[in-house]
């Protein structure tokens, strides 16, 4: 199972890898920012849910995660870590 | 007055079939089967004529029974334009031109579902001209521009304009898509486009539209999410009126 770190690190490289694509260049990411202020739009996390799931395999937001309730991306970070902690568990 | 050619119309336009040198499909079937056709005067195809009446006129035509003032025209296959009904397909397959243009007949089938409950006085309601334009645009796109290997992908509207300049007659007409812009990015691509309804030589009508291409598991899964979380908010709001509060605000 991935260390939360290396959840944050999938996380990041996932949105950089997105904004390069569609920007050429990347800002840095501190985890406060909400996704739209780093020019994610709402098509954009949709694909970038999708890339997530073939990483970790699991989509919290077909289950009881609410997209308006991920302020940040820390916080979106989190849900896949509680996603994964209660994917170990059970 | 005299008239070197008799247009066919469907009978659906039964106001505009008052008017001298038109016949309607269903009069000149009759008269073709009573051997009566108009000897002579080419036949042209107006609108509301559906495909099996289209067919029906090639057929005569291939065996001598009728003669037209020109090549007959064909609806576009039916799945380019979105529509399951084959009644519900308004233009014939879209030709290049040059620039970034195209055109296609404009055609009409009588029981077609923007006019099948609405048809006032003799002319085409202009609803189903704006309908035309939408099926232009997702047929060149999708037929002429885009190369998406067969992978699934929707058409989503951004903005529509329309203006109509003159009157649409069930007489034959054409549909112009001229391509005005074309963005990407990893997720979509934007087209903005204008579509023309052509007849006697002038336009009469207008529709400027911008429309996004996204592949289709991006945008179910944005629509997914989307749904649930407007049940979600909905739900709040109610569940705060009916407990005195004020709605709960957009998250």
């Amino acid at each position: 199972m991935l260390n939360a770190a290396e959840v944050q690190e999938v996380v990041y490289q996932q949105i950089k890898d997105l904004l390069i694509e569609d920007l050429g260049e990347a800002p840095e990411i501190t985890g406060k920012e909400p996704l739209h202020k780093l020019g994610v739009s709402s098509l954009m996390t949709a694909r970038l849910i999708i890339q997530l799931e073939d990483e970790f395999g699991r989509d919290p937001f077909a289950e009881d995660v609410l997209l308006a309730d991920v302020r940040s991306v820390d916080e979106l970070i989190d849900v896949y870590r509680r996603a994964l902690d209660v994917a170990h568990a059970a | 007055m005299k008239n070197d050619a008799v247009v066919v119309v469907g009978d659906r336009f039964d106001d505009f079939l008052a008017n001298d040198g038109t016949i309607s499909m269903s009069e000149l079937m009759e008269r073709v089967h009573a051997d009566d056709a108009p000897r002579g005067l080419p036949i042209l195809v107006g609108q509301g004529l559906a495909e099996g009446q289209l067919e029906a006129l090639e057929r005569l035509v291939q065996g001598g029974r009728l003669s037209v003032g020109g090549p007959l025209p064909a609806y576009v296959a039916r799945d380019l334009t979105h529509k399951r009904d084959p009644k519900n397909v308004l233009i014939g397959l879209p030709e290049p031109l040059a620039d970034g243009r195209f055109v296609a007949d404009l055609l009409i089938d009588g029981s077609t579902e923007t006019m099948e409950d609405h048809l006032t006085g003799q002319h085409v309601p202009a609803i189903v001209l704006t309908e035309a334009a939408r099926q232009m645009w997702t047929v060149v796109t999708e037929r002429y521009l885009l190369d998406h290997n067969g992978m699934s992908i929707r058409f989503v509207i951004n903005d529509v304009q329309s203006a109509f300049r003159a009157l649409v007659f069930p007489l034959p007409a054409t549909v112009e898509y001229e391509l005005i812009g074309r963005e990407a990015n990893p997720v979509q691509q934007v087209f903005t486009c204008r579509v023309t309804v052509h007849q006697g030589g002038a336009v009469a009508a207008e529709v400027q539209a911008s429309y996004r291409v996204i592949p289709e598991r991006f945008s179910d899964k944005q629509e997914r999410m989307a749904a649930k979380q407007a049940v979600a908010q909905h739900l709040a709001e109610v569940d705060e009126l009916a407990t005195g509060g004020s709605p709960a605000k957009a998250a």
